[in-house]
């Protein structure tokens, strides 16, 4: 009697769950990119004005926007901030990371938690506080100002990336390299470094995505300069033109592209060789 | 003369001596075991004598310069750790090749060195491969490959036999040993299994509490036990408590729960309160008849489990303690099975009891 019924009951188990996983799955997943979707397909439009879905479709917002100067100073100025901020905010976090893991314990998790603040701070709070650091030091709208200002918000990722990879790292490595002969310093170099660069390459992947996405703190700091997104920003201010959907689905297909490259090469670098 | 002294070696961690003032030295190609339980220090010690921890007093020489305050990479000693720590990133032949590296050695010479050693331990073939591609024991060989490579003065080996399995394990230590032997190098081999200290070493150490509670051969260590302690971490054995009661010329009456039993021992006093150690494979036991000699006690099988070459038994003697026996199984001693509650006569030979003192 008993045998039947367990196997009734252990049916329901395994479907019921599983379709209502899969249901509500599939609708976080559709929230979450129908926004994405709706804003690629707008910036096909041929029309003037922003419809979903346009009426006729082309490449004519893509043209203005490349060939646009405005849209080509904001883009540059962007890049090399992120470009700048990315190494250091892997070197300075990794540092950091460095220091937490294998520093002495007392304290650490006081100080972790004020290394990684920023990520948790409101950024209006700590665009007012750069604010004032930078007309203290009569530096905004200037590269000066932006660096040091998404280092502030970028290190914490990368503290978080290196960190959890140190964690995972098997210390004795380490040692081996040093009984052979390596110095700390290039016990590191050699194998630690490439042992844990999966999470070198997300700090890196985030630090460049995060700066080169800064809106609020950039906002504050910056006067007549524009990044991309606060030229993205002024330019909705005066109209809601497609060449605003033009230059979020670049920004996008940038980012993406970024990101893919990156986590391919990650996987190289960390996982895939020692599978290979 | 002596290759690694420690004198008064000393590792304190705020009031706990996890090492307590150890002093040790071995020879020139000798292979010495440390042996104790966990938190005995024996690690302590091997990770002072690699340069990973600091002592807190005592001095370290190795090939007679002080190596205290020595960083790792310049003592030239090779380390084998438990989990072979090969780096996971390199093929076979960079991770051999990495202490070579490390001493900018030129190319050639690397790999020709590389290539020698390789040999060595049987892996030229697998030269390419990944140490995730490669089965416990190979990457056991190569990790000693990589710590022998760079000619070490000492060879130091943290448990290395512990991720294998058991056939594997017996190979390799006897693979391990051989090895030693051809390259005639000093090694200190941490361990807290008997049996690989007792089949591969030239001298034992036994730990316990951060000090050194004997030194000695495996047959020193296993047959005269200095303490108690010793005897029962090394192979099974009986322990008793014991009461000397009479002297008679050279030979000692002692009493032990309910047993009266005469030995020969120099060194006993009358009223002379002793640990005896009686080695399960030293008592024989036979079929129950009367009891006609002083050294056989009347007693019953209370349990026993089959091991293979051997049977273990518990047998509860008669008026005395539960007592361990081990009965080789061989069918040319012609041995005789005993069953669970059978009555059994228990010879306790006076050369079978050994006075702990």
């Amino acid at each position: 009697m008993g045998k039947k019924l367990m196997s009734n009951l252990e049916g329901y188990r395994s479907l019921w769950p599983r379709r209502i996983l899969v249901i509500f799955s599939s609708l976080v997943l559709f929230f979450l990119t129908a926004p994405l979707v709706i804003l690629i397909i707008q910036s096909f439009t041929n029309e003037s004005y922003l419809s979903f879905p346009p009426p006729t479709y082309g490449t004519r917002w893509y043209t203005e926007v490349i060939y646009s100067e405005d849209w080509q100073n904001a883009t540059f100025l962007s890049l090399t901030i992120a470009i700048i901020v990315t190494p250091l905010s892997l070197v300075l976090g990794t540092l950091v990371a460095f220091g937490l893991e294998r520093g002495p314990k007392k304290g650490k998790q006081t100080i972790q938690a004020i290394m990684i603040s920023p990520m948790v701070l409101p950024h209006i709070v700590l665009g007012l506080g750069l604010f004032k650091i930078a007309l203290q030091f009569n530096i905004s709208d200037s590269l000066w100002a932006f660096v040091p200002a998404h280092l502030t918000i970028t290190i914490p990722f990368v503290i978080v990336t290196v960190g959890a990879s140190l964690q995972t790292f098997n210390t004795s490595l380490e040692e081996a390299a040093r009984s052979l002969g390596a110095s700390k310093f290039w016990a590191v170099w050699y194998i630690t470094l490439p042992i844990i660069s999966p999470g070198l390459i997300a700090g890196a992947i985030f630090s460049f995505i995060i700066s080169f996405d800064e809106f609020i703190i950039t906002f504050f700091l910056a006067t007549f300069q524009r990044t991309l997104p606060l030229e993205m920003f002024s330019t909705l201010m005066y109209q809601v033109k497609p060449s605003i959907a033009a230059v979020s689905a670049l920004t996008l297909a940038i980012t993406a592209i970024l990101t893919v490259v990156l986590m391919f090469r990650g996987q190289v670098v960390g996982g895939g060789k020692i599978i290979k | 003369m002596s290759n690694i002294q420690l004198n008064n070696l000393t590792k304190k961690y705020g009031s706990f001596n996890a090492v307590d003032s150890i002093n040790l030295s071995i020879k020139n190609g000798e292979f010495v075991t440390l042996l104790g339980p966990s938190g005995c220090g024996k690690t302590t010690t091997l990770r002072m004598v690699a340069g990973f921890i600091k002592p807190t007093s005592g001095d370290l020489i190795i090939g007679g310069s002080n190596m205290v305050g020595v960083p790792p990479h310049n003592r030239k000693v090779g380390l084998v750790f438990q989990n072979y720590a090969l780096f996971p990133h390199m093929s076979v032949r960079k991770n051999v090749a990495f202490g070579l590296k490390m001493q900018k050695m030129q190319q050639s010479l690397i790999a020709e060195k590389v290539n020698k050693i390789l040999e060595t331990v049987q892996l030229q073939e697998l030269s390419e491969r990944m140490p995730s591609e490669l089965s416990g024991g190979q990457q056991q060989r190569v990790a000693l490959a990589r710590a022998l490579v760079i000619e070490p003065e000492v060879l130091l080996l943290d448990e290395p036999f512990g991720a294998l399995d058991k056939n594997l394990r017996d190979h390799m230590r006897i693979e391990l040993r051989d090895l030693q032997r051809k390259l005639n190098i000093s090694t200190i081999f941490v361990t807290h299994d008997q049996d690989e200290a007792l089949s591969m070493s030239d001298r034992i150490v036994v730990m316990e509490k951060g000090k050194i509670c004997q030194i000695g051969s495996p047959n020193e260590i296993y047959e005269n036990p200095a303490s108690v302690f010793v005897a029962g971490f090394l192979g099974l054995s009986n322990i008793f408590s014991a009461v000397c009661t009479k002297i008679t010329r050279a030979k000692k009456t002692i009493e032990f729960e309910g047993l009266t039993i005469e030995i020969e021992s120099e060194k006993l006093n009358k009223s002379d309160e002793i640990s005896i150690m009686i080695r399960p494979e030293n008592i024989q036991i036979y079929k129950k008849k009367n009891a006609s000699n002083k050294e056989d006690f009347l007693g019953f099988i209370k349990s026993k489990i089959y091991l293979g070459s051997t049977i273990q038994y518990q047998v509860k003697i008669k008026d005395g303690p539960i007592i361990l026996i081990n009965a080789n199984n061989s069918k040319i001693l012609n041995f005789q099975d005993f069953d669970t509650n059978e009555e059994v006569l228990v010879h306790l030979s006076k050369n079978a009891i050994y006075p702990i003192i």
